[in-house]
């Protein structure tokens, strides 16, 4: 068997911005585990907290009007909440990496593509020479698929086209060799042939260096192709946290059966309707005191609106934050599966 | 093509260039033909930047067409006729990508359903304002809803107003420009079943412009692939997908990433290299002849014509009907 290693474990994360109309309880409540060499998908609609979660583990949400209400997240088994700013901008600028779904928001326009990068790896490695790490930035860029790397090199972001600086920006993460790669949204406003690319790209990348990797997307289709381990989220929790194939093939949560259904299947045409979930999403200034699916929910029951579902496990570590799985719940079918439902 | 019994729109070799710079042309939309029966939707697909939405504006008269016939309901359309616009606009409504851009955020939502009906002068304030609750009840949404203003709403409510505008001059085409990529999943097929539901009661005729491939083939009787300007396929949803004729198309929906592991751990991607090229210099011959895999002399120099290969299945390429994927 395989040994993992645990490198990011996050732990019961609250994370809350102040705004005029009150606190946003953002993140209430994350919990994950990632392991060396793995993708975790955390998908959700706008708006669940998928983004700041996982700018929250960097420190990189704005800390003028948000703060850590309660939580811990160990990488390495160091408490990062814990560690100073030098520690800190070392963790960032070596073993931590993110990259957006805009590259304009992570490369400087006014700075040549190889510059960024060759800064970003003095950054990790301060006693490296230049020439090195200008050679190692050249190898990078190559690896990431960019033609004449070396010309490229000297170039500035305008100057490379929308698929290219895509890979500029995976090349400014990946060349420092991190340990965890945090991606948010990287291919939502690509086409899908250059999602295609990105995806092989980041996928060949994962396997030559062992990355842990986050994907924080909307798409299903996508962490369908890249994701070990899926954690759905809704309203700012964790709704259900599985192995990528079990979520799909055997959803547990009302909500993930909502999204699945929602999605047309192949070969279906308009004769058979889809199945939206109905309703939107509830307020994060108040969120209800129960599950916070409740009042879109077509299972819904009496304890689901005033109490909070305990996490019910199965057998495969596959883990879901629902009343159907108590003991004196009412016999629901799986639509999906067809099946009772069961842990 | 020939003229069909419940064709509603004929376009003909349409073309929209643009002049940008000294002597050049952009050529957005190029040589594009299709035909649309009553109460059926054409799905048109492409990458970014390849003329869909440029297309659909063409076909509304927002851009003037550089070149090329549209015949409604077999009558041939003069863009130079007076109040050709307004007699468009009778027809031919659209519904944008943007639900956050599309509404005029001073106006109420009553004012911008009855938009229309006011500059036509045919209506009393009280029958616009009957007939406006009734559409914002076809659409979901309630009579109160009227005086509201586009910010007080979501994301999907406000694209259901964009639905109920467009229905306003219950017009027999809807050209829907990308109206689900703004939304979430579960809002989507919210907005899907409506589109579907009032297609069926109004027997409306949609033009479904998208890059979610999945949800253009799920609504689609018809789809055109566009590339660089160009129809590279047209025809009849399921054979497009299920047997794609030209490269781009096959290459186009292989990239398509299916919401399940099990499927997509065992697909064959078809990776295409490189990235669209400029429209403004656009390669010589067939212009996917840079990116094909299955290129030989003669994509380079020769421009390949549109044929209909198999029964309403046309396709632009010099191989379509020798290659086997």
């Amino acid at each position: 068997m395989k040994e993992y290693k645990k490198i990011l474990q996050i732990d019961d994360l609250h994370f809350s911005f102040k705004t005029y109309a009150g606190e946003v309880q953002a993140v209430r409540g994350v919990s994950l585990l990632i392991n060396r060499g793995e993708t975790l998908g955390l998908v959700g609609e706008s708006g669940c907290g998928k983004s700041v979660t996982a700018k929250s583990i960097v420190k990189l949400n704005a800390i003028e009007n948000g703060w850590y209400k309660s939580g811990h997240i160990y990488f390495n088994e160091k408490d990062l909440l814990k560690v100073n700013d030098k520690e800190l901008h070392r963790i960032r600028a070596k073993e931590i990496r993110m990259i957006f779904q805009d590259p304009m928001t992570c490369l400087n326009p006014t700075m040549k593509v190889g510059k960024q990068i060759t800064e970003g790896i003095i950054n990790a490695h301060p006693a490296m020479p230049k020439k090195e790490a200008e050679k190692i930035a050249i190898g990078t860029l190559t690896k990431m698929g960019i033609a004449n790397a070396k010309e490229r090199f000297n170039h500035y972001p305008h100057q490379y086209s929308g698929g290219m600086r895509q890979r500029a920006m995976i090349a400014l993460a990946m060349a420092v060799n991190p340990q965890l790669l945090i991606a948010d949204e990287p291919t939502t406003a690509l086409d899908v042939t250059l999602q295609a690319q990105i995806l092989a790209l980041i996928k060949d990348l994962q396997k030559m260096y062992d990355t842990a990797i986050i994907m924080i997307t909307h798409d299903l289709g996508v962490v369908a192709n890249i994701a070990t381990n899926i954690a759905v989220m809704y309203a700012g929790k964790i709704m259900e946290y599985g192995a990528s194939d079990q979520v799909f093939n055997n959803p547990l949560h009302p909500y993930t059966w909502g999204i699945l259904k929602s999605i047309p299947p192949i070969d279906a045409d308009c004769s058979t309707p889809l199945t939206p979930i109905i309703g939107t999403p509830p307020d994060l200034f108040d969120p209800p005191v129960g599950c916070p699916f409740a009042a879109r929910c077509p299972h819904v029951m009496h304890v689901c609106r005033n109490a909070y579902p305990h996490n019910f496990r199965t057998a495969d570590d596959q883990q879901v934050n629902c009343w159907l799985y108590h003991e004196y719940a009412p016999d629901t079918n799986n639509p999906i599966t067809g099946k009772r439902v069961a842990l | 093509m020939i003229h069909k019994e419940h064709e509603i729109l004929r376009v003909e070799h349409l073309s929209k260039h643009f002049k940008v710079g000294y002597k050049k042309v952009l050529k957005a939309v190029d040589d594009v033909c299709f035909s649309l029966n009553r109460g059926e939707t054409l799905g048109i697909v492409g990458e970014s930047g390849c003329g869909k939405t440029t297309l659909g504006r063409t076909v509304m008269n927002i851009y003037q067409p550089t070149s090329g016939n549209m015949y409604l309901e077999n009558n041939l359309l003069n863009p130079n006729e007076r109040g050709y616009q307004r007699k468009l606009a009778d027809k031919i409504q659209m519904v944008f990508q943007d639900p956050y851009a599309s509404l005029n955020p001073r106006m109420t939502v009553g004012d911008i359903i009855a938009e229309g009906w006011a500059f036509r002068n045919k209506m009393s304030k009280q029958e616009m304002r009957d007939r406006t609750v009734e559409l914002l009840k076809t659409v979901g949404l309630n009579s109160e809803h009227a005086n509201r203003f586009p910010h007080e709403f979501s994301g999907g409510q406000r694209q259901r107003i964009g639905i109920s505008r467009a229905l306003s001059m219950e017009p027999d085409i809807i050209i829907c420009d990308e109206p689900i990529s703004a939304l979430d999943v579960s809002v989507q097929a919210q907005v899907m079943n409506l589109l579907i539901q009032l297609q069926q009661t109004r027997k409306l005729t949609y033009i479904f412009i998208a890059h979610d491939l999945s949800m253009v083939r799920y609504i689609s009787k018809n789809i055109l692939v566009m590339y660089l300007g160009s129809q590279m396929e047209f025809g009849p949803s399921n054979d497009v997908y299920r047997r794609p004729l030209h490269p781009y198309t096959k290459a186009l929906f292989s990239a398509i990433p299916v919401p399940n592991p099990r499927i997509e751990q065992k697909r064959q991607r078809i990776l295409l290299e490189g990235e669209i090229p400029s429209p403004i210099n656009l390669p010589q011959g067939c212009k996917f002849s840079t990116r094909c895999k299955y290129v030989q002399d003669i994509c380079r120099t020769e421009l390949p014509k549109t044929e209909e290969i198999r029964p309403g299945h046309y396709c632009a390429c010099h191989f379509a009907r020798t290659l086997q994927y």
